[in-house]
């Protein structure tokens, strides 16, 4: 009986400290993932929004621009070659924030290892912002960006191009074919830290992979997100 | 000694219940105000191990409105007695008004800070603000004491 007493007595204890106890799951607390951006234009609306997607498959428009040293580069100088076009604004926050802790940070310099050219254009018009050439003489250093950044003052190449914000890319592949159109990657926040789906896709890292290994690419067009082009308007 | 020992047991279960009561957090609110937005944090009352939830409500402030294509964010400082999970999506009630929800458990009443990061645009502009965020206790209006303006 006294076996009895002492059993119930700790067999209560021990529900008591069951109870006091809440059983969680252990370890760091997860970043929450945002939800997907929405689709509705933002910023000053772009002029051409869906074109970029229609040059995949197509040859790409070939032209001629002058980078920050006034010395001319063209597109048809790289022919053999794979060649990614970014739209850039260095003034641009999503820009910032892809060259800072983002899916561009070295990317030029990693590709370039695997003798893929890389072009900046600046498609913002005369007084916008991050137009001035100083500017960018400025970011090429900070980001330690050896690629030639092109001014297209006009934004003819941009228009052509569909370029509707910064940061874009198009990836070229040797045939001069316009194989990938879209986003840097699936995290419009430009740092990589809310990828759509959990996982950070860097679209144009995978367009390269696949042209090296002779692959298709797999995702061909994304929506870019960051700024619009400053276009004159 | 018997009935001695099961009276242990009783009075051991009655104290243990006592002590279980869940601890309550909060409530607890934050504001930051950075640039072109403001942002109010409310986290309601609620209870330790319970399911809890703070909400985060963006205002951009002067020409800008709130950037629709960002993906407004609290990203919580590391605690370990805190659980985030997942945020409700991000309620756009007109251009300049966002809010969202995250949802969370709590070890302990542990300190809820992070950094809230939104983007808010202009005609020709956007911007993306970070604003470090602390949930302090929010504390109830003093009453007066009726001592105090009793006349001496």
């Amino acid at each position: 009986m006294k076996k009895l007493g002492w059993l119930l007595g700790l067999t209560l204890l021990s529900a008591c400290s069951e109870t006091k106890e809440h059983k969680e799951p252990t370890g760091d607390a997860p970043a929450p993932s945002a939800a997907a951006p929405e689709a509705a234009p933002d910023d000053k609306a772009p002029p051409s929004r869906a074109k970029a997607a229609t040059l995949v498959g197509k040859k790409a428009p070939d032209f001629t621009l002058a980078d920050l040293d006034g010395k001319d580069v063209s597109l048809s100088q790289f022919a053999g070659k794979t060649v990614v076009l970014e739209w850039f604004n260095p003034e641009c926050p999503f820009v910032k924030a892809s060259h800072g802790p983002g899916s561009l940070k070295d990317a030029a310099a990693r590709h370039a290892q695997d003798g893929v050219v890389w072009l900046a254009i600046n498609s913002g018009a005369a007084g916008k912002q991050g137009h001035d050439p100083a500017v960018n003489r400025d970011a090429k250093t900070k980001w330690k960006l050896a690629h030639p950044v092109l001014r297209d003052v006009d934004g003819a190449v941009g228009r052509t191009y569909g370029a509707t914000n910064t940061p874009q890319m198009v990836v070229i592949d040797p045939n001069g074919t316009v194989v990938y159109a879209g986003a840097i990657d699936n995290s419009p926040d430009g740092e990589g830290q809310t990828p759509e789906g959990g996982t950070l896709v860097n679209y144009v890292d995978e367009a390269l992979k696949a042209l090296a290994a002779g692959q298709p690419v797999k995702v061909p067009t994304s929506k870019a997100y960051g700024c619009s082009v400053k276009y004159a308007s | 000694m018997t009935r001695g020992l099961l009276w242990l047991g009783v009075a051991a279960l009655a104290g243990c219940q006592t002590t279980a009561a869940p601890e309550t957090i909060g409530p607890r609110s934050a504001q930051a105000k950075k640039n072109f937005v403001v942002l109010d944090a409310q986290a309601p009352a609620c209870s330790v191990g319970q399911d809890c939830a703070v909400t985060f409500a963006v205002v951009a402030t002067g020409d800008t409105h709130v950037n629709k294509e960002y993906p407004h964010r609290f990203t919580p400082a590391k605690h370990p007695a805190v659980t985030f999970q997942d945020p409700a999506p991000v309620t756009h009630t007109d251009e300049q008004h966002a809010s969202w929800t995250v949802p969370y458990r709590a070890k302990t009443a542990a300190p809820l800070t992070g950094e809230v990061a939104v983007s808010v645009c202009n005609e020709s502009s956007c911007f993306i603000e970070k604003l470090p965020v602390a949930l302090a206790d929010k504390t109830a209006p003093s009453e007066p004491r009726p001592e105090d303006s009793a006349p001496q």
